[in-house]
């Protein structure tokens, strides 16, 4: 009886590598997580989109939560958002939502958010994509959420979408605002 | 000695900035940097394909990223600096080797843990089947007898087996490791002293055997050669792309400084007055021109080739300094 307990051994080995390889299944390769969530968002100083005489700085808005969204009109998943951020732009509008035209064209952009609608407070344009870098953005779209004192408490890689607001992001939001 | 063997170096530096005086300079031209970008993002992860390194992923971001590496080279930063400034954007993902730390201990501690595992779990079993060999043969299970039984009989060779195994194992490891594997990454101390510049170009060099097409990738073998003092060397690579050459002044340039110093003066003096015709008023290459005069003994005209070439570089440049040493050479010589 007790050799047959030696027999479980390996079947219980192979109980757990199948339990982590079907958990490896179910997460999304692409996903990178980000070493920047709970520091200080990089700093930038970059023109802005409508008003290129104007720059925008993360400073701009210290003592206040906003999001930070990277965009660009050569995007295809940044038209799938697009609604997603018009209804958070209406129904949040004590947040402000910053976009982040990343290596983009200036007339394209403009057209874009013409023909989309503009959800965005104001989009910083950052041409080369270095400010990109900063933040570590790999795919287009992703947004960020940053709290009062600068610093990035949330990062969504891809495509928001209403489920994504209502279950990470509005309920982060409330714990941040008072 | 041959004023182009003792210049070498310095007309590479020089004439970089000459030839491309006024426009921006080309990030490819530095052979030194290309070949530490290389081996720096041959170790990085392309987030968008993930699959890739960075130095063979042609994406957008790997690009962006690859300027990026290349400008903190040009700006002095170290390696680890380099990686660090990575890592702290992308996370530890961006490396393909991942660090040990507590997050990582189960992936590289892993396989040891179950080798071990194994190989103690082999001895109990083995062990424990000869005892029972021995000591409990009559309540043995029947299907398991006939397993049991062999081990009674030859009961030295389950040790010896075990014992085989345990060199075994191990030994091959490390064969197997000396061969696939790069037991020089084990020694921290060459480990940290980044990519060996010959090992880079010779791989370049063997890279481009295989793909020959690659004009760009032979010149900046050729650069590299030159750089590394070895004319000869870099005219071989050079006559791979000389279709392109004869489009190029610049290259043309570059062309004569590896014929000159691997010693073909001849050559040298063909293809300085072809480069002439096609752009006569190119800095680099109306300097090299007095070079070759130089060389000849010809001073006087060494003079004039290099006073025309310092109207063209902006006046007290490090470019201008140079060429005024140079002047300053020759007039000595006159005298």
């Amino acid at each position: 009886m007790k050799r047959f307990w030696w027999f479980l051994i390996p079947l219980l080995a192979f109980a757990v590598l199948v339990f982590f390889l079907a958990r490896g299944l179910t997460k999304d390769p692409g996903y990178v997580p980000s070493p920047l969530v709970g520091k200080p968002a990089p700093t930038f100083d970059l023109p802005q989109l409508q008003n290129p005489k104007l720059t925008f700085a993360p400073e701009d808005l210290k003592g206040r939560v906003w999001l930070l969204n990277v965009w660009a009109s050569w995007c295809v998943s940044c038209r799938a958002e697009h609604p997603v951020l018009i209804d958070f732009a209406r129904s949040h509008p004590d947040i402000p939502l910053i976009g982040l035209d990343y290596k983009d064209q200036r007339p394209d952009a403009l057209n874009w958010l013409k023909q989309h609608g503009n959800p965005y407070v104001l989009s910083a344009f950052d041409a080369d994509g270095r400010v990109g870098i900063d933040y570590g953005v790999y795919g287009v779209p992703e947004t960020y959420v940053i709290d009062q004192a600068g610093v990035i408490r949330y990062k969504h890689v891809g495509p928001l979408t209403p489920e994504v607001v209502q279950t990470l992001i509005d309920p982060l939001l409330k714990g941040l605002t008072p | 000695m041959n004023w182009f063997v003792k210049t070498c170096a310095v007309i590479i530096v020089a004439c970089s900035s000459l030839a491309y005086a006024g426009e921006a300079q080309p990030l490819a031209q530095d052979p030194l940097v290309e070949t530490r970008l290389n081996a720096i993002s041959e170790n990085l992860r392309c987030l968008v394909c993930q699959n890739e390194t960075l130095a063979a992923s042609r994406s957008d971001l790997a690009e962006d990223l690859r300027r990026e590496v290349r400008h903190l080279i040009e700006a002095g930063k170290s390696d680890k600096e380099i990686i660090e400034f990575l890592v702290s954007r992308y996370g530890d993902y961006v490396l393909y080797n991942p660090p040990f730390k507590t997050t990582t201990v189960l992936l590289w501690v892993g396989p040891f843990v179950l080798l071990a595992g194994g190989i103690i779990g082999l001895i109990v079993f083995l062990r424990r089947r000869s005892r029972q060999g021995l000591v409990d043969e009559e309540d043995a299970e029947p299907v398991l007898e006939t397993v049991v039984v062999p081990a009674v009989d030859k009961r030295p060779t389950g040790r010896w087996l075990v014992l085989l195994m345990l060199a075994i194992i191990p030994l091959g490891g490390a064969l197997v490791y000396l061969k696939v594997g790069n037991p020089a990454a084990l020694d921290p101390a060459r480990a940290k002293a980044g990519p060996d510049p010959e090992v880079m170009v010779a791989r370049l060099a063997a890279k481009l055997e295989a793909n020959p097409n690659d004009a760009q990738g032979w010149q900046l073998l050729a650069r590299a050669y030159l750089v590394m003092n070895r004319p000869a060397d870099a005219v071989k690579a050079y006559n791979r792309i000389l279709p392109e050459i004869k489009k190029n002044p610049d290259l043309m340039g570059d062309y004569v400084e590896a014929l000159a110093g691997s010693g073909d003066m001849a050559g040298a003096r063909t293809w300085i007055n072809k480069a002439l015709q096609l752009d006569a008023k190119n800095p680099k290459i109306i300097f090299l021109a007095g070079g070759l005069a130089f060389e000849q003994g010809n001073f006087p005209e060494a003079i004039r080739y290099w006073e025309k070439a310092l109207k063209l570089v902006e006046p007290n440049s490090k470019e201008a300094q140079f060429i005024q040493e140079n002047i300053a050479e020759a007039k000595s010589r006159i005298k």
